[in-house]
């Protein structure tokens, strides 16, 4: 579905704001929740373990050590700057760190992608399915986008290698791949090592920028993980994207960004209100010091390990057995593939009408695709709304099949 | 598999984003000098307390609202609202208004949104020009309006608007700080504002005030907005939450016709200014916390004015002559033509003092025997002293 901004022929905008207009505007066609949905559409934080008690100590003690620094106009984030190099060089990332940037959440990453980057025209490669906020946001700045499919290993190297020939036949200029190589939203794939290699050697041959979102790095059921891309990178082509959304809360808003310095030097100075504030960067550093990160993230890895359980237990027990889904080894998602006889646009009305909504297949693609795909997050509601709503959803799709929803 | 060439950055960059030019260094200042350069808050007078009450509040009443993903806290938003509707803006409303992350957010998406390159953008001489810079990088053609006693002249200014519709240019706004200007802490008066709005309406140009100091009125009759007087949506205003509460939250909002709030809204790409932030500053200004603050830095405020304008009389030379601002941050010295303020200031140096060279307040190189001084951050003391070191340096570059 898509709207259209009204025009206004009263302000001289810019070309580029009359260039966006001429296109449809993106509008996502999310559940229709109400009060009592168990909703498993959104990976939103567990609101039940969120560090309220270590957030107001954290800001009481960098009050009443630094209060100028904190309060005033200030170089603003060299606490956390030093935080986020210190962890990220224990992931063998060992870029300076004026190649860095803390930003207002990832997304502020990804919106400023096709500002850097993309001319009318222009190409984004995304995997298809991917996170619905890049699809929409790279839409609304009239990108082109070119989906990849993503398999039980992630992106389909194979298609991208070919999708890249074509594009380079046709003069098409492809600025970027988004990729989230690490449980990936939504299917919580995990790209292994040689795919990941081969990923790098495949962009360093196109000449194309590699953004790496790694949302859920850190969250993950066991410790055996492959490289980030960008410690494996030894052509200056990957920039990439951490938050401290999923392991300390999204409401502090608080990103960051590595790569290429001419590419972080530009992210600078597209970001109009210049540096993340003194305030927010201090308080995030403050609460993380001395391994309390460390710890934190433990204890949401042991929570989150133990509601996907719930989750995939609910599905074993309530779901048909001619679905298909990965099991994630870390993340927020369970990407369940439906037969032909379940799509979504009857499924959706089923469970609403039980009291149970997931996210549409449909949203995390850019043309419609994902017409019998779900996506279910176990990150948000507790183990034992988990466990009933996915009761709930096997009922809806017995009900569908059975033709009588 | 061909190990390939590698990445030219250049090559992918955006036409828009291909020049690049490094921002001006965070000059930290040696130690003993005295700072009169910029604009800080008085940091004996940041509310601490009332920031962590505030916030142990909002985590004990919705922790996930605050926390969670979410939008902006439209609370804060109405706050905004009815602040702006107490000072005359009739028209104030939800639907008219955004909130960002600092008012120089605002400041760099509406040459975004507006301009392209070779645009005239017209401002005040001296001005602010942090705005000016975000304005430029956006390929804007500066036209300047100079500042008198009683803020932009506006004799020139019609006379400029009138220029050029006579070349066919429509300028694409005026960018303006009518109350307590920086640099000048100039206050714009009533008729002139006026005759401003009037100006906008007539050659349809917006006009984006900077309202930034607009609650820090230590005397004098509050005059309105120029969005109060605006009624065929001309204007955009723009506000901080830096004066009054705090720099470092960077909270900031702006109001005017929805056609431009809503362009602004798109390309402030990272959507809302955080659930956990915006709840935290309405929580700190509700029930009356945030006037009664600001009560208290008016007197904070007036009182180092005060301190400054007595030490300035007394030892400064006597053909020095400068603003008296009525509220804001700043006063402006104009030097004689024998004491241009690099040498004042190179001399400044070496007597352990700083101030802003008026040539950083101008886009057309003007201001060579002008300074701002702020009297805002460094206290009572150091205020008193700063400006006997400055005497002396002044009285030193002009024997060379």
């Amino acid at each position: 579905m898509t709207t259209q901004i009204p025009s206004d022929n009263r302000f001289d905008f810019s070309q580029r704001v009359r260039y966006m207009e001429s296109f449809a505007e993106a509008v996502l066609d999310l559940p229709d929740e109400h009060d009592e949905t168990i909703s498993l559409a959104y990976g939103d934080a567990d609101p039940a373990h969120f560090p309220v008690a270590a957030l107001i100590d954290a800001m009481t003690h960098m009050m009443q050590s630094r209060v100028d620094e904190t309060l005033n106009y200030a170089p603003p984030d060299a606490d956390l700057l030093k935080l986020i190099h210190a962890r990220m060089s224990r992931h063998n990332v060992n870029l300076p760190l004026s190649q860095y940037i803390t930003v207002n959440g990832s997304s502020q990453i990804i919106g400023l992608l096709p500002q850097v980057l993309c001319d009318p025209g222009d190409v984004i490669i995304v995997e298809g399915p991917t996170f619905l906020g890049a699809v929409e946001t790279f839409h609304n700045f009239g990108v082109r986008i070119e989906m990849i499919p993503v398999r039980a290993d992630g992106m389909d190297l194979d298609m991208l290698e070919a999708r890249l020939g074509q594009l380079r036949n046709d003069g098409v200029a492809v600025k970027c791949i988004y990729t989230i190589p690490t449980f990936q939203n939504p299917t919580g794939t995990l790209m292994p090592l040689a795919n990941r290699m081969r990923l790098l050697a495949i962009a360093a041959t196109y000449g194309v920028l590699i953004v790496e979102d790694d949302a859920y790095g850190d969250l993950h059921f066991n410790n055996a993980l492959p490289p980030k891309l960008i410690a494996l990178d030894t052509h200056d082509s990957v920039l990439y994207v951490g938050t401290f959304s999923k392991i300390l809360a999204p409401g502090v808003r608080m990103a960051w960004a590595c790569g290429p310095k001419a590419l972080i030097q530009r992210l600078h100075r597209w970001k109009a209100e210049g540096s993340n504030g003194p305030f927010m960067t201090r308080l995030v550093a403050h609460v993380s010091r001395d391994g309390w990160l460390d710890r934190h993230i433990d204890h949401l890895n042991a929570l989150y390990e133990s509601k996907c359980a719930v989750l995939l237990a609910g599905i074993r027990a309530h779901f048909p057995s001619d679905i298909r889904y990965v099991v994630p080894q870390g993340g927020f998602f369970v990407y369940v593939h439906l037969p032909a006889d379940l799509p979504v646009a009857k499924v959706m009305p089923a469970a609403l009408a039980r009291n149970v909504s997931f996210l549409p297949g449909t949203t995390c693609y850019a043309h419609g695709e994902g017409t019998h795909e779900m996506r279910l997050s176990f990150s948000y509601q507790s183990a034992e709304r988990i466990a009933l709503g996915i009761e709930r959803l096997g009922a809806a799709l017995a009900a569908v099949r059975a033709g009588q929803p | 598999m061909s190990s390939g060439t590698g990445l030219s950055l250049d090559a992918l960059f955006a036409t828009r984003a291909k020049a690049f030019r490094e921002g001006p260094d965070w000059a930290p200042e040696p130690e003993g000098t005295i700072s009169l350069s910029y604009g800080f808050a008085d940091p004996e007078h940041f509310p601490v307390a009332e920031i962590i009450e505030a916030t142990a509040e909002v985590l004990a009443e919705d922790v996930n609202g605050a926390l969670n993903y979410g939008p902006t806290y439209p609370g804060l938003v109405r706050l905004v609202v009815d602040r702006l509707k107490t000072r005359g803006v009739a028209h104030a409303a939800p639907s008219n208004v955004m909130i960002s992350y600092g008012s120089s957010q605002i400041l760099a998406l509406l040459p975004q949104i507006m301009v392209d390159p070779g645009d005239v953008v017209i401002v005040e001489g001296p001005c602010f020009m942090g705005a000016v810079r975000s304005f430029q990088e956006a390929g804007a053609k500066i036209e300047t309006v100079p500042v008198r006693a009683d803020g932009m002249d506006i004799d020139i200014l019609a006379q400029l608007l009138a220029d050029l519709t006579q070349q066919g240019i429509r300028p694409k706004f005026i960018y303006t700080t009518p109350t307590y200007q920086n640099p000048t802490g100039t206050l714009m008066p009533l008729a002139n504002r006026k005759r401003l709005v009037a100006l906008a309406a007539q050659y349809g140009v917006l006009i984006l005030e900077d309202d930034a100091y607009g609650d820090l009125r230590f005397e004098g009759e509050a005059l309105p907005k120029l969005i109060a007087l605006d009624t065929d949506g001309w204007v955009l205003n723009c506000g901080t939450f830096s004066k009054i509460l705090a720099p470092g939250v960077r909270m900031a909002w702006a109001c005017g016709p929805e056609a431009i709030i809503k362009r602004l809204q798109k390309f402030k790409v990272e959507g809302s200014s955080g659930p956990f932030l915006t709840r935290m500053v309405e929580r700190f200004a509700a029930d009356g916390r945030l006037d009664a603050h600001i009560a208290e830095l008016n007197e904070n405020y007036r009182h180092k004015r005060d301190v400054m304008l007595a030490a300035i009389a007394r030892e400064l030379p006597a053909d020095v002559t400068y603003t008296v601002p009525q509220g804001g941050f700043f006063i402006y010295l104009y030097l004689p033509a024998d004491m241009p303020a690099a040498a004042v200031l190179a001399k400044g140096r070496e007597c352990g003092v700083t101030a802003l060279s008026g040539v950083g307040c101008y886009a057309n190189g003007q201001g060579a025997n002008e300074m701002r001084l702020a009297f805002s951050y460094q206290p009572e003391d150091k205020l008193v002293e700063g400006i006997r070191r400055l005497g002396a340096a002044m009285k030193a570059a002009r024997s060379q």
